[in-house]
């Protein structure tokens, strides 16, 4: 994303017009071009966003940047010139409570940069990850769908990245903590009948980084997986253990870890099948485990057994036909956890059928008649045994992904919907809490009135979890007389909503408050 | 030029990073609620002002190398059009009370000067700011907030001196010569031909040599001030006031950021018995992105700097002349209080005409401290209460509520406020209204539309 940077310039506030030759020279510093802008992260709590921007060339490969930070309220914290290659993109940030993490990608040397800064903007460690794959490389690029750019983070003990390493189809765990300046790097080839091991972060802290990782059995058509929770120590990146999440007919696929004193909490979806890609979960996991990876105990209770009470079922699923994804699940204040999840079901309309049949036939690939239509968000607490408190729907209006291409169509639902999401093509959006996950947000966009008497607009919604209630307020996404608006993640009670003014070339950040 | 600028200037190059967070406030024309009329913020001198100032402007100019000439009256005619605008857009007060005194005051100090009325004007800037400032046409103008905190008729005097000093010394004039001066000259023409010349590095370069020129004007101006000092504590010594203490005026402007509390937010919280949660006055954990600003850099930038080092000099200067005379001249210190509570009530004021009501509703509860049964301050407190609720239901409190902002200064309990309303969801900020309403209703003369706000 590269446009001339116009409200965040600087201005000049000088004795205009005392040289007309040295003023329009001056007005030339204004302009600069933003490369990136995002949100900082500490796990799911907001802590401020960067807007990160090419100022000036120091020669033709090389230029200067400007890093300029932002609180959680927009309020300047200061920006430190940074000189870097005339590729570069910032594509991951966080924080970790002391220190803030970015990641940069040089796509013409294919390599990644690690750097921390401390709050007082000096670089305190680095570390430089060469990728070994082609930029178009598919595998590469599904990797980077599933595991995302964004650096994650061990608690308040530095950060964690995982990179694609392609010749083996492993992935690599890098390691970076600017408090005890220690960094470490850990690579993981397919084993056994797998062909390709993808990671999922679960949590970290002082002892042990938790990483859930997937491995995909070799075989063209071949879509059975395999789960386990790899451990590695903190301090050095040694392998503690790496445990099987394969319980007889329960395949779990972990999502997130919880640590309790000496005991970890592994939440994960349940799977009755092998094929946890295309199918979708039959439940809620929750295991047990020790420092060293012993199972303790578990609870494999399916979505029929434990939702029935709540929401009804028929034949597995949810009144309707539908689905549920499941987005995130994130720990409560006192002891439980919430999943949120999404109804969807696949719809295939009847010119979409007919196209289906007949780009099948001609081997054509364009789009058809097949989406995912969306309904509303379901939330699901259970307490840390794996029992259902409460489940409720929370309603939306009902929208629906893009189309997807008629060759697909035969695919799972969920295999579907897991790709939609991975797009953001999906109505949910993002999970975000407070600092002491007494207030957990989720959101989601719809399309429908506000008022009963407005127009339809396009909506932004967070459904607020505070004291066991979940509450609802939505936002209209564009503001009035803009050319454009679009929005970020803000703490809790707020989203940032950018705004471009055509007439005026204005860009402006409003903090928007929600009401719940 | 904006207003903001109009009050630096003569202009020092600064870099400002802007972000529109809430949209450009919008002016509404609001009589002030609890004390005089709308006709108090007119001006009806304007088009003879207006003369005034371009017949300085013209005479200053004939005294300038033709070359800066074009250049200068192009400054001067942005800088005249502001104060223009400032006086249509109801920025300065012209009240029969605050502003007839304070103008005797300085009235006083000119007639015991010898000098020439007709070539000063005076106004009362409406801002809470605690400053008062002058320009190259002989205009004093003192904002209300730093009325607010002096403590008497003399410090307000002493004030006015130092501005008078400025203009007598033609600061402004000299600081706009000196630079036109710098940046034609040859040197610094062909420095900005050089860089323009070069195809890499160039918004580097250009950005030292502007950062070279602020801080020459710093120096500068940071001597400029004691000259200021110097000649105002001679303007003094003719005056009537007493000299005896006047030195503790910069003590009061040193500390002038705390100046405006009375009442933290937890105790008007406490008195009123809303029901809090803990979670709304938790401080937020500071973070930062570059290196701390050293304390030197702070004082240089303050508005009023080196106020310990002009202490000691202004201190030594009555002690080897002492300045005998009355604290109070004009009025006694009783009417200097019922002053203060008009400048206290206008400066709130002028913060709801620009809609910033979390900057009103934060005067308004100072002032419900300080005058604690004045009907007055309670019926705007619940007014300005159910106009956020009004606006928070509306998503949009975020146009006449700025963002919180963490600060070093403990006491200042602005951004405390600012933080209580960001956490408050709309049902605790309802809560809250009803409750002060109950609570205070037998002094509130509230609106049927208040009211009818409040039921929904």
């Amino acid at each position: 994303m590269k446009f001339k940077l116009l409200t965040i310039a600087f201005i000049l506030l000088t004795v205009k017009g005392f040289c007309q030759d040295a003023t329009k020279v001056f007005d030339e510093v204004k302009n600069v071009t933003v490369r990136n802008i995002g949100a900082i992260k500490q796990n799911n709590v907001i802590k401020g966003y960067f807007c990160f921007y090419e100022y000036d060339k120091i020669d033709h490969k090389t230029r200067i940047f400007k890093l300029n930070l932002m609180d959680e309220n927009l309020n300047d914290l200061g920006t430190k010139e940074i000189t870097g290659p005339k590729d570069w993109e910032l594509v991951g940030s966080g924080f970790d409570g002391t220190d803030f993490c970015f990641k940069f990608w040089d796509q013409k040397e294919k390599n990644y940069q690690i750097m921390i800064y401390d709050q007082q903007a000096n670089l305190v460690n680095s570390k430089e990850i060469d990728v070994n794959y082609g930029l178009s490389s598919q595998k590469a690029t599904t990797f980077k769908q599933i595991v995302g750019e964004d650096v994650n983070i061990a608690g308040i003990n530095g950060f964690v990245n995982y990179t694609f390493n392609d010749p083996n189809d492993a992935f690599i765990i890098n390691y970076v903590n600017a408090g005890v300046k220690t960094s470490w790097e850990q690579t993981y080839e397919p084993d056994g009948k797998s062909k390709i091991m993808l990671p999922t972060y679960l949590n970290g802290n002082s002892d042990v980084i938790l990483t859930g990782v997937s491995r995909m059995e070799k075989g063209m058509y071949n879509t059975k997986t395999q789960h386990s929770v790899l451990a590695n120590g903190t301090a050095d990146g040694r392998q503690l253990f790496d445990v099987s999440m394969e319980f007889g007919d329960n395949h779990v696929v972990p999502v997130n870890a919880i640590f309790e004193g000496d005991k970890t909490l592994i939440i994960g979806l349940n799977y009755k099948s092998e094929k946890s890609f295309t199918t979708a979960p039959d439940g809620m996991a929750f295991v047990e485990i020790d420092k060293s990876g012993k199972i303790l105990k578990s609870n494999f209770n399916t979505f029929e057994q434990s939702l029935g009470k709540y929401l009804t079922m028929e034949d597995h699923k949810l009144q309707g036909g539908y689905y549920l994804y499941i987005h995130d699940i994130v720990p409560t204040n006192h002891g439980t956890h919430v999943v949120i999840a999404e109804k969807f079901k696949k719809e295939l309309d009847a010119g979409g059928a007919a196209m289906m049949t007949l780009s099948l036939l001609s081997g054509s690939t364009a789009g058809g008649g097949i989406d995912l239509q969306l309904e509303n968000l379901v939330a699901i607490e259970y307490d840390n045994d794996g029992n259902v408190i409460t489940a409720l729907e929370i309603p939306k209006a009902k929208g629906s992904t893009s189309k997807f291409p008629t060759y697909v169509g035969l695919l799972s639902p969920y295999f579907l919907a897991t790709a939609a999401a991975a797009n953001g093509d999906m109505d949910y959006r993002y999970t975000l809490r407070n600092n002491d996950n007494s207030e957990i947000t989720f959101s989601f966009v719809d399309y429908e009135r506000l008022e009963a008497d407005a127009k339809k607009t396009q909506n932004f919604g967070q459904v607020k979890y505070k004291d066991g209630k979940f509450t609802v307020d939505k936002v209209a996404i564009k503001k009035e007389g803009a050319k454009f608006s679009f929005l970020l993640p803000a703490s809790t009670n707020h989203v940032v909503q950018v705004n471009y003014f055509k007439k005026e070339k204005q860009l402006s950040f409003d903090m928007i408050k929600l009401n719940n | 030029m904006p207003k903001e600028i109009l009050r630096a200037f003569p202009a020092i190059l600064l870099f400002v990073v802007y972000i529109g967070i809430s949209g450009a406030y919008s002016q509404n024309q609001q009589a002030n609620p609890c004390y005089g009329s709308e006709n108090q913020y007119k001006f009806t001198e304007v088009d003879s002002y207006r003369n005034y100032l371009a017949k300085v402007a013209a005479a200053n100019a004939t005294l300038l190398d033709k070359k800066y000439r074009q250049q200068y009256s192009k400054i001067i005619d942005e800088k005249n059009d502001e104060l223009v605008k400032q006086l249509n857009d109801n920025g300065f007060l012209f009240d029969d009370q605050l502003y007839p005194y304070l103008q005797a005051i300085l009235n006083h100090i000119l007639e015991k000067n010898n000098l020439d009325k007709s070539n000063y004007h005076f106004f009362v800037d409406r801002t809470s700011d605690v400053n008062a400032y002058s320009f190259e046409d002989g205009t004093i103008v003192c904002d209300l907030g730093l009325l607010s905190i002096l403590q008497n008729e003399s410090q307000v005097a002493m004030v006015f001196c130092h501005e008078l000093g400025h203009a007598l010394l033609n600061h402004v004039n000299i600081s706009i010569t000196r630079q036109l001066e710098k940046v034609n000259s040859p040197a610094f023409l062909a420095r900005v031909r050089q860089i323009k010349r070069q195809e890499y590095n160039t918004k580097k370069q250009l950005e030292d040599l502007m950062m070279s020129n602020v801080f020459d004007k710093t120096r500068h101006s940071r001597s400029q001030e004691k000259a200021a000092d110097s000649l105002g504590m001679i303007l003094f010594s003719h005056t009537a006031y007493n000299g005896r203490n006047i030195s503790l005026v910069f003590d009061i402007l040193d500390s002038s950021a705390f100046k405006s509390r009375v009442c933290t937010i937890k105790d008007f919280f406490k008195k009123e018995k809303f029901n809090t949660d803990d979670d709304w006055f938790k401080p937020a954990k500071k973070m930062s992105f570059g290196g701390a600003i050293t304390a030197e850099t702070s004082d240089s930038l303050k508005t009023h700097p080196d106020c310990a080092q002009r202490k000691v000099v202004m201190r030594a200067y009555f002690d080897a002349h002492p300045k005998y005379g009355a604290d109070f001249i004009t009025v006694t210190a009783e009417k200097f209080e019922k002053i203060r509570q008009i400048a206290l009530f206008d400066e709130a004021a002028y913060a709801r005409q620009h809609k910033d009501m979390g900057y009103y509703l934060y005067l308004l509860i100072q002032d419900d401290a300080r005058y604690p049964s004045d009907n007055c301050v309670k019926t705007e407190i619940f007014d300005t209460l159910v106009d956020l609720c009004k606006h928070q239901k509306a998503h949009d409190i975020n146009t006449i509520v700025r963002s919180p902002y963490i600060t070093s200064n403990d006491y200042d309990e602005y951004p405390k406020l600012l933080q209580v309303l960001d956490r408050l969801n709309l049902k605790a900020l309802s809560a809250i209204t009803i409750t002060y309403y109950n609570n205070n209703k037998s002094l509130i003369n509230a609106s049927a539309e208040a009211i009818n706000n409040l039921n929904k």
